[in-house]
């Protein structure tokens, strides 16, 4: 099983894929789900790296097409991504008309549509009879974060393979066997990506985003034992910023007053910031197990309205109200 | 080759439409009588047959076969050319593709030209609902009076998304969801043909899955059978990423008793194990359900295996009925909340938490003294019903000290949580209604209600609820002389609230030193 080699982790997935493979039973339809980062992309890639390898345990990574594949542009593999916000319904036509022409090469031809949600309704709808009843060659590949997503007549013509955050422990592996972390910046980074590979091989290879994460959770235990001014100040000054370090910020916030919830619930599951066990234990004790609740709801209310637009500043503000002082 | 078994398995005749008798019967007896029309709309979900019974229409209309009873034969030249996707008579269109007036002009030009080799030309519009309305117009004319050797056939998901006058130029059929027992027993027969090892078990897991969608169910088991080994219950569950039954039991056991670190280990192992925190909340989503239909005492309508039902019957006593529908609309959010996807089981654990809380809030209201139709407090005997009582004048009442003091919009204020307290004892929706609205003002001894919409106050008032009486009589007993109430509809429910009510208010005095200028 070779597509292991190019994906970290998802044994389970592959080795059904292999099976497929191996057996002939290649479905003309697939749908990868899961969070963002945890290797959809990559795993669909893969997959399709190795229907288009010619070698005998495929995918080879040297022949011809793998090497294609590597840098992008094979004749016989088509990646959509959404234009401007969205799929629309011309690129589904563009790519039946792709689609129409026999392969170059290999024996398939194959289309992963990245960021699939994002097909408006006429863009999905014009798709649906091409994943239901595609060319023999043809090989369809969607990527979604969830089936609720799309249109479940879409989703009904698909093979559902769902992707997790990766296991703590395979993500730590991979960092010290395939990216040379040492065990202790491997194991740290493992647990504050989640499970998702693709921000922890980021912040391994960039400092800077670790050092960033770092100061996040410093300001979040700041940020306790400071009153209602400084709360709105420091509010008003992520306000200022990208969104992207909002959101990080408030991710990390969800993760780490999740941590605190554990704990004051008494239920002894691993920490994402275990590193700081003692603090976290003290601010449960503190805070009681409804005021954490409390906060962890506050802070996962704020993040969810900024997906949606809301006034930034209005919204941590809020959050911040909610925020005990321990 | 790609060949998806519900391609391969695509019923040929219509014996072979799983669940949609009412459409095949109704189809062949037109076939027989000749009685053919020239549109048709076949409405229904996703995976019912609707493609399939309009390609088997084509084939039937057109098929060689001698006697119109055995019509499509499935053997003859057409039969056989349908099957294989080349009659050029049978034209299939993909109107989500081709939505626009252009190709439906183009189509009304070769709707003119008669078939080439059939009786008929069978146009099916699938995904008709995508039309533009441009399109629809331009089609308009074409089905109501095609040429004879025209039928058209539209397929959609959507039915209300069709013109009305488009519809009323279709036979309309709707196709519905099918049955599990129906899926299942469509299973076993491709399970069989394709010689697939499954368990029977597996097989209803499956199907239940599907959702009454025929093909969501095969593309599953298409999936299952790629690998080599049997189709088990356990690889089912692995594929769909179920957690195992008894440790949903044990969540809901946790969730009954308050303990909320077994709870939240629980659904951790759960994870581990290779669950997925959104199938966990659909499947505690199903148990409580069958907790509730246990509590209302009608289990016999679960669609579920016999032990959890038994499983269930142990929990219907230990969570309070009225926490149900909460604690379901829970985990129901819990399901389809995707927003926090990076962290899969964040969404599940908040709504177990949450669900805590609202048992035990419900079983403290519980076992609180439900104070029904209190007496009054007084020395005073207790008073007969209220329309025993004389007749009192509006402006003796306010003196009037038999009951618990006069009738001020301060006094109710204060008693309105017992007076909610004893209107749950009697009925739970009324509480609920009485909730939504808010005490205006108190004149002699008639209360006036603000209700928030003309709806919740017409349902207030709707004589066949009793709701009005209900609370008057409470009110009756607990101010010791009748008491009418009087509905307005105040669109703003704060108004008539002290402004200190308003949480957000409260919060600006409290939190950030904020004077309340005027009330």
């Amino acid at each position: 099983m070779r597509m292991s080699r190019f994906v970290v982790g998802h044994d389970a997935l592959l080795r059904r894929l292999e099976r497929q493979r191996a057996e002939g039973r290649i479905a003309h339809a697939y749908l990868f789900t899961g969070p963002p980062q945890v290797g959809r992309r990559t795993l669909a890639w893969t997959w399709g790296m190795a229907l288009l390898c010619p070698e005998s345990d495929p995918p080879c990574g040297v022949c011809r097409s793998c090497r294609q594949m590597q840098a992008g542009h094979h004749p016989d593999a088509l990646l959509v991504t959404p234009e401007g916000g969205s799929l629309k319904i011309d690129q589904v036509r563009e790519v039946q008309r792709w689609i129409a022409r026999t392969p170059v090469e290999g024996p398939y031809r194959i289309v992963v549509f990245d960021q699939a949600q994002e097909m408006t309704t006429e863009a999905a709808s014009a798709l649906l009879k091409t994943l239901e009843e595609p060319p023999s060659y043809a090989v369809l590949m969607l990527i979604a974060p969830s089936p609720e997503s799309l249109l479940p007549t879409v989703v009904s013509r698909c093979q559902i393979f769902p992707l997790d955050p990766l296991p703590i422990p395979v993500v730590r592996q991979a960092l010290q066997e395939r990216w040379g972390l040492p065990p202790d910046p491997a194991d740290r980074l493992a647990r504050w990506s989640g499970g998702r590979i693709g921000w922890a091989v980021q912040a391994a290879q960039d400092p800077e985003m670790w050092s960033a994460y770092e100061e996040r959770i410093r300001q979040i235990r700041a940020l306790l034992t400071q009153g209602r001014t400084e709360r709105f100040t420091f509010a008003e000054k992520l306000a200022d910023e990208e969104e992207e370090a909002r959101l990080a910020f408030l991710e990390a916030a969800i993760a780490w007053w999740r941590d605190v919830l554990i704990l004051a619930s008494g239920a002894d599951l691993p920490l994402r910031h275990a590193e700081e066990r003692e603090t976290l234990r003290e601010v449960a004790s503190r805070t009681g197990f409804h005021r954490a609740r409390a906060a962890l709801e506050a802070t996962r209310r704020a993040w969810l309205a900024l997906q949606r637009n809301a006034n930034a500043r209005l919204a941590l503000e809020a959050m911040f109200l909610d925020w005990p002082h321990a | 080759m790609p060949f998806a078994l519900y391609r391969k398995w695509r019923p040929r005749r219509f014996e072979e439409v799983v669940g949609q008798e009412h459409v095949t019967h109704t189809l062949r007896n037109a076939l027989r009588l000749g009685r053919i029309a020239h549109a048709y709309l076949f409405a229904g979900p996703r995976g019912t047959g609707k493609t399939t019974t309009a390609r088997l229409l084509a084939k039937a209309v057109n098929c060689l076969a001698e006697s119109v009873d055995e019509r499509p034969c499935d053997r003859c030249r057409i039969c056989q050319a349908v099957n294989e996707g080349r009659l050029i008579d049978l034209i299939e269109i993909d109107a989500a593709s081709n939505r626009g007036i252009d190709e439906i002009r183009d189509l009304r030009e070769r709707v003119r030209f008669s078939p080439s080799e059939a009786r008929y030309k069978v146009y099916v519009i699938d995904e008709a609902h995508m039309l533009t309305s441009e399109a629809f117009n331009a089609l308009l004319k074409t089905l109501e009076e095609p040429p004879p050797h025209v039928i058209f056939v539209l397929a959609t998901t959507e039915p209300h998304r069709i013109p009305a006058t488009i519809l009323s130029r279709c036979q309309r059929f709707d196709f519905r969801r099918l049955s599990t027992a129906e899926i299942i027993r469509r299973l076993e027969e491709i399970v069989a043909a394709e010689g697939i090892a499954a368990e029977p078990e597996a097989l209803t897991w499956i199907a239940r899955q599907a959702t009454g969608s025929l093909r969501d169910a095969i593309t599953l088991l298409d999936q299952l059978a790629a690998d080599e080994e049997p189709i088990t219950v356990e690889r089912v569950q692995r594929t769909l990423g179920a957690g195992r039954w008894d440790l949903i039991s044990q969540v809901v056991e946790a969730l009954g008793e308050s303990e909320t670190a077994r709870g939240l280990t629980l659904i951790a192992q759960a994870v581990e194990e290779g669950a997925y925190p959104q199938q966990l909340a659909r499947q505690l989503v199903e148990y409580l359900r069958a907790v509730m239909w246990i509590q209302w005492g009608d289990p016999e309508l679960l669609d579920l295996p016999a032990e959890q039902i038994a499983m269930a019957q142990r929990h219907a006593r230990a969570l309070p009925p009225e926490a149900l529908p909460r604690l379901i609309r829970l985990f129901t959010a819990a399901a389809s909340d995707m927003r926090t996807a990076w962290q899969p089981q964040l969404a599940l654990e908040l709504a177990f938490v949450e669900a805590i809380l609202a048992c035990q809030h419900a079983q403290t209201a519980r076992t609180a003294p439900a104070p029904t139709p209190a007496p009054p407090p007084s020395a005073a005997p207790p008073s007969p019903m209220a329309g025993a009582l004389p007749p009192s004048s509006p402006v003796a009442v306010p003196g009037a000290g038999t009951g618990s003091g006069s009738l001020t919009l301060e006094a109710l204020r204060e008693r309105w949580a017992s007076i909610l307290k004893a209107v749950r004892a009697q009925s739970l929706p009324t509480e609920a209604l009485l909730k939504s609205c808010s005490l205006h003002s108190v004149e002699g001894n008639t209360v006036v209600l603000a209700w928030p919409s003309e709806l919740l106050r017409d349902k207030f008032q709707d004589p066949r609820t009793k709701a009005q009486a209900l609370v008057e009589d409470i009110l009756s007993h607990t101010f010791g002389f009748p008491v009418i109430i009087k509905n307005v509809v105040a669109r703003k429910t704060r108004r008539g609230r002290p402004a200190t009510e308003d949480p957000l208010i409260r919060r600006a005095v409290e939190d950030l030193g904020a004077q309340v200028e005027e009330e």
